[in-house]
């Protein structure tokens, strides 16, 4: 199946503040010819900047539902996915359960602690981690993030199989698309997803690269974070 | 200097060929992906204090090469990153526009899709607040003959930036002024807009017939007086802030200053609309610089009852003002504007 993003992108809102001091350089530079109407008038005349400030934050979570309905509602893409390198199909019928709440974080990280556990197992519980916080309404970050299995998501990131790379990206995505951004640089995310852009996987590379959108959306020092990696190359 | 970079014959190009980078936006695997990762980049371009210009400079020419592809969809991304970049000084605009967009920048403002035009038109707005070339060269690319139609979008925002480019472009030369006025159809638009909008286009579009007004030539000032701006000047008196209310005293003391030397009855003009009332009004204002500039505008231009000797006027102002040509000087410095002689009323 075909990964389609949430179209549910919030818009850019800028404050426009128009009486703002503005630059009075601009206006005396010499190219600007000369200009004796402005002799004696007020010096803030000229070229007046933008100055805004974005209220609103640029961060998407992925959704389940909404891919889902979107997949059903557009039968070509599933056929078209059927032979390509997507993974959404296999990961339905390995992980048959599609429900996860708040409820279930406890048993899913019973997993992660279990050092015999299989690459099955792995994918189980990311993929159980994602599909609960890949609800349209109140995810249980706070719970996930408590049960402090944030760096194992990271960890995943690193994993061999693409399927749980990409889970993984997905999982830390929708937190990163909350209040909780900076949980996931803390725990060292942004290198990994970085090395993701460059995947040979293009919805693994695809993922990232959203994960890494919402951890910049958040704020300036995150964005800068991120740049500063060297995301901008490989994106 | 010049040997340590003699072996570099090409000094602009120190990136690797186009495909070597932003593999998944020059090469991208599927339109989803691309889509994604355009608005991720969008992202890393974004917010204040903005990112160092080196940090994402090595993104536009790929932002650039998707604007003259056929991928609309991701349009409005490319756009904003555009748009986030080229916010602030000569050298972000520089680096955005020596890439060539700015023709099809222009050219995207006539879309129908606003979430195209929004962007669009942000990042052609600052490209005009640049210096006096970069703001000639998008008038050049001819954009005053795409942003008419944009006054009387259904977009409140999509107007207001309209304006404040207009205003900027209003900000320059006297041949940037000249284009501006030249356009019939927007300075309809503009003055309508400073008689009735909301309050933040309407301050956006009073900018302009301010700074046309201010930094135009006496032929621009009368084109102003002819489409009405006296009285729709007068009219945004009534609810302007400080700012705008000093922009629109200065306006209409360059106006009458303008009448009066071509011996143009604009102080009636401004009686008519109630203006004088309002001014009048005004020099009882708290703020020190509007008390002030309305007492002068009152007692250089209204103040009647002192000009008895009507005789003196065009002996000096008259003979000297020749249509057109920049007004002399002396008359032009407000410290003296109070030792002119007074203009005659003829109602």
């Amino acid at each position: 199946m075909s990964r389609i993003y949430s179209n549910s992108k919030l818009v850019h809102v800028g404050v426009f503040v128009s009486n703002s001091p503005f630059s009075i350089s601009s206006l005396f530079c010499s190219s600007k010819g000369t200009r004796e109407f402005k002799k004696g008038l007020d010096a803030e005349k000229g070229r007046r900047n933008r100055n805004d400030t974005q209220l609103q934050l640029r961060k998407n979570k992925k959704e389940e539902g909404l891919q889902k309905r979107r997949a059903m509602a557009n039968p070509k893409l599933e056929l078209a996915a059927a032979g390509s390198d997507s993974m959404q199909t296999a990961n339905d019928t390995l992980v048959t359960r599609q429900s996860f709440s708040a409820a279930d974080v406890p048993s899913l990280a019973d997993i992660f602690r279990n050092v015999n556990a299989t690459d099955e197992d792995l994918m189980k519980a990311i993929t159980g981690f994602r599909k609960m916080l890949s609800v349209e309404k109140n995810p249980p970050v706070r719970d996930v993030i408590d049960a402090n299995v944030l760096p194992k998501f990271v960890q995943l990131l690193k994993h061999d199989d693409d399927k749980i790379k990409f889970e993984a990206a997905w999982a830390l995505t929708n937190v990163a698309s909350t209040e909780y951004t900076r949980s996931v640089c803390e725990y060292g995310a942004i290198p990994p997803l970085i090395e993701l852009l460059m995947s040979g996987n293009s919805d693994v590379r695809e993922q990232a690269a959203w994960c890494l959108g919402n951890v910049a959306g958040d704020a300036p020092d995150l964005r800068d974070l991120v740049l500063e990696a060297g995301a901008m190359e490989p994106m | 200097m010049l040997s340590i970079f003699a072996h570099d014959r090409n000094p602009i190009n120190h990136f690797p060929p186009l495909i070597d980078r932003l593999k998944n936006i020059a090469t991208p695997a599927n339109d989803g992906l691309l889509n994604n990762v355009v608005w991720a980049l969008s992202n890393f371009c974004r917010g204040k204090p903005q990112p160092k210009l080196a940090l994402v400079e090595p993104a536009i020419p790929y932002l650039a090469q998707l604007l003259s592809s056929d991928k609309t969809g991701v349009f409005p991304d490319v756009c904003w990153a555009l748009s986030y970049i080229s916010d602030g000084d000569d050298s972000r605009i520089t680096a955005v526009m020596n890439t060539g967009v700015t023709g099809k920048l222009i050219e995207n403002l006539s879309h129908n899709d606003a979430s195209i035009v929004t962007p669009t038109l942000r990042t052609l707005g600052n490209f005009v607040s640049g210096s006096e070339a970069q703001t000639q060269a998008v008038v050049n690319f001819g954009i005053l003959d795409n942003v008419q139609k944009l006054l009387h979008h259904p977009k409140k925002n999509i107007r207001k930036e309209t304006c404040w480019l207009l205003s900027n472009i209003a900000a320059g030369s006297r041949d940037q002024i000249s284009a501006v006025v030249c356009q019939a159809q927007i300075m309809k638009a503009i003055i309508g807009l400073v008689e009735k909008a909301e309050w933040d286009v309407r301050k956006e579009a009073t900018w302009v017939i301010s700074n046309i007004a201010t930094g135009g030539l006496a032929s621009h000032v009368h084109d102003l007086v002819e489409l009405g701006a006296i009285s729709a000047l007068c009219s945004v008196i009534d609810v302007a802030d400080i700012k705008i209310l000093m922009i629109v005293l200065e306006a209409i003391e360059c106006i009458l200053r303008v009448g009066k030397n071509s011996e143009r009855d604009y102080v009636g003009y401004v009686d008519e609309c109630d203006g004088l009332d309002k001014i009048e009004n005004l020099q009882e204002h708290e703020n020190d610089k509007i008390y002030k500039k309305s007492v002068d505008i009152i007692e250089t231009f209204f103040g009647v009852e002192e000009g008895e000797d009507e005789n003196l006027v065009p002996a000096i102002n008259g003979d000297t003002y020749e249509f057109g040509l920049p007004v002399n000087n002396k008359t032009m410095v407000v410290g003296e504007t109070q030792q002119q002689p007074l203009q005659p009323f003829n109602f």
